[in-house]
């Protein structure tokens, strides 16, 4: 078994591996195949010359300073292996994993802010329109929509998109907290949701479990939860580790 | 070192199993006019026996996860004369339906299953447009007295099969020949539009549907010739249950609002394996399932799931959420078993993890029984019954299937431990793409 960075012209050896038209790989499909070039590494683990695993590393609007990790793997010694190879010491990354593979993350590394979250999907047979004047279409940089609502040209709810694929698109929203935060979270949600379902794309989103009191919000919208869990945590690669 | 992968349903997913209700499917622990008719009884002589053995029965679908139960009622049994209720059988069901909502079991009421009732039978049955009448009073009864733990409807089952068993092969009404079942299904279909009606006005919550039975049968005809699938009965009544209009040669069946009668898509999948020398029998007649055939079992479950498939295909045309309210395996070998019921959960979560409405499958049945008025036709429980005593042990199909239940969905470990010969196959495999290719674009 052997490790080692992967030039991105290579990066279709992994496509194999991905099914675009699942949750489970939709993200990293995104950010190995749709992501700019030059925001993202690749890492790769091999046994002869078939690919067994990767870890996908990206920049992301997320958090300016520590970039994504996001692993594909079914093995523990290929995700220990993957990430000695990926990580720089002292350097902190937010890596995303499945749930069940939490327990996988043991030698070598120092674990901190972690947190759990539920993947929703959007049920189209369920999507329930909300109508609110105040919602105001304000697309993103790049032309990715957003909705919105102000309040004292302060705004006070916003829906957008992380990322999109072919088929799944991964959404956010950002609240204020006040009295009406439900209301206006899921009038600006449902409005990307419906511009979203129009182009033939499935909103997905992740809802961190600090915020299970929005999960009603989400499931009158037509939400969905999968089922699959995915825990977001720092990871630190301690310097004795990389040495060794 | 091996590979680890988990798949997941959703948490809402409902993982259910059938329950007899009628005296076809079991031969142990019928409900009949006294409400308290069975082998056991003759046994123990205590119907507080009785009521301990069904309690038994829904701790075992607790204990092994469970999250729902779908029960037939029997008309015969409800209604054995025109004008009178069996008020000892409607108080025994209440009191089973009390108990599986103590248990958080969520209740699947299939309204009638197997023969009308004699009294019904020989005023023209389905053939007679009273049945409607008839039929809607029922519905009435069952609605005001179980409405209240009810969480899904189904009417009727397959109407076409209901029509075809009542027609042609058990003589049930003389003289009248299959080429009237345009007639028949008219009625059928319009004796739920009275159903429908009837549970709305009373509840506004609760889903309601009439069941569609896919049925693939893999058999052979002669020693010389490969076992082959025969024709589902489905396949040519998809357009009459998705525009409500079929065509017959002696005429045209339209019933415009029949595609909003109902709520979601209640899939009954049947696989059988069968030799008959003289060619596949319509269902309901004397099946000789006795003479397995290897050639037969081992095209059921390789084709089986491109069956399975075919069937989600025809489900998603209707735009409604689907539920395998019925998977029957009529097949004893255990180990066969167990690979088709991996093999279909392994399909399905395929399907939900590609925003297919798929939201609930039945395994059929919780316990040992037989179908169509015929003790030839047999299908294996989850669970194993001692049939002088009672007792209840649970299968090795019937842990595998608990184990999903468990865990809500099949993971690598599962699959090492239950069926491990098919691990390399899944794990890691080459996932669903395979199935990607042959799945239809999302229409949103």
């Amino acid at each position: 078994m052997r490790f080692e960075k992967v030039p991105l012209q290579d990066r279709d050896v992994f496509r194999s591996m991905l099914n675009t038209g699942s949750i489970y790989d939709a993200m990293a499909s995104y950010y190995v195949f749709d992501h700019s070039d030059n925001q993202i590494d690749l890492y790769g683990a091999f046994s002869g010359q078939t690919p067994i695993g990767f870890v996908v590393q990206a920049f992301t609007g997320l958090d300016l300073f520590r970039p994504l990790l996001i692993p594909v793997v079914a093995q523990e010694d290929v995700l220990s292996g993957l990430l000695h190879t990926a990580l720089v010491p002292n350097r902190p990354v937010l890596l995303l994993l499945p749930i069940e593979q939490r327990d996988w993350l043991t030698n070598g590394i120092t674990l901190t802010q972690e947190t759990k979250t539920d993947v929703y999907r959007l049920d189209p047979l369920s999507y329930q329109p909300v109508m609110n004047v105040l919602v105001q279409a304000q697309p993103g940089p790049t032309g990715l929509p957003r909705y919105e609502i102000q309040h004292q040209d302060i705004i006070v709810a916003a829906a957008g998109v992380n990322w999109a694929g072919d088929r799944f698109v991964e959404v956010y929203i950002d609240l204020v907290q006040n009295p009406r935060e439900l209301v206006f979270g899921k009038s600006v949600l449902a409005a990307l949701c419906e511009d979203l379902l129009s182009k033939g794309k499935i909103p997905l989103l992740r809802l961190d479990e600090a915020f299970t009191y929005r999960r009603i919000m989400l499931e009158e919208i037509g939400f969905q939860q999968t089922g699959f869990r995915l825990t977001m945590v720092q990871v630190v690669l301690d310097e004795e580790e990389q040495e060794a | 070192m091996r590979a680890f992968a988990h798949h997941h349903f959703p948490p809402s997913f409902l993982w259910g199993a059938a329950l007899p209700g009628t005296p076809e499917e079991t031969g142990l622990f019928n409900l009949a006019s006294d409400g308290w008719v069975s082998n056991l009884k003759s046994k123990s002589g205590e119907s507080s026996l009785q009521r301990k053995f069904w309690l038994n029965l829904l701790d075992q679908a607790s204990d092994s996860s469970l999250t729902s139960i779908r029960i037939h009622l029997d008309w015969r049994v409800l209604q054995p004369q025109q004008n009178k209720w069996n008020n000892q059988a409607i108080e025994f069901y209440n009191f089973l339906f009390a108990e599986m909502e103590k248990r958080d079991l969520r209740l699947v009421l299939t309204m009638m299953s197997g023969s009308p009732p004699a009294w019904f039978i020989e005023q023209g049955g389905w053939y007679e447009e009273t049945c409607i009448q008839w039929f809607s009073q029922y519905t009435e009864k069952v609605v005001s007295s179980f409405g209240k733990y009810v969480d899904f409807w189904i009417t009727l089952e397959d109407p076409i099969q209901t029509a075809m068993m009542f027609l042609g092969n058990d003589g049930s009404v003389t003289g009248k020949k299959s080429g009237e079942l345009l007639l028949v299904l008219h009625n059928l279909m319009k004796a739920h539009k009275a159903a429908y009606k009837n549970i709305r006005r009373e509840k506004s919550d609760g889903y309601i549907s009439y069941a569609n039975w896919y049925w693939p049968a893999f058999f052979r005809r002669s020693e010389n010739n490969k076992a082959g699938l025969t024709q589902n009965t489905l396949g040519k009544f998809h357009q009459f249950y998705e525009k409500g209009i079929i065509e017959f040669k002696q005429g045209k069946l339209e019933i415009p609002d029949l595609v909003q009668l109902r709520d979601y898509v209640a899939l009954g999948f049947l696989r059988m394996a069968v030799v008959t020398p003289s060619g596949f029998i319509q269902p309901g007649s004397q099946m000789d399932l006795k003479h397995w055939d290897n050639d037969s079992v081992a095209a059921m479950e390789t084709e089986g799931i491109d069956q399975l498939i075919a069937a989600l295909k025809w489900a998603r045309q209707l735009s409604l959420p689907i539920y395998i309210t019925r998977h029957q395996i009529l097949l004893s070998d255990a180990a066969v078993r167990k690979r088709i019921i991996f093999k279909t959960i392994r399909t399905l979560w395929n399907f939900v993890n590609e925003s297919w409405p798929i939201r609930g499958y039945f395994y059929h049945s919780l316990i040992d029984g037989n179908d169509f008025d015929s003790e030839l036709i047999n299908f294996t429980g989850c669970l194993d019954m001692n049939e002088e005593t009672g007792e209840v042990v649970r299968r090795l199909s019937g842990e595998l299937y608990s184990e999903i239940c468990r865990m809500q969905g099949i993971n690598s470990d599962l699959t090492i431990s239950f069926v491990p010969e098919l691990y390399s196959e899944y794990f890691p495999g080459i996932g669903p793409r395979d199935l990607s290719m042959q799945m239809p674009e999302m229409e949103l």
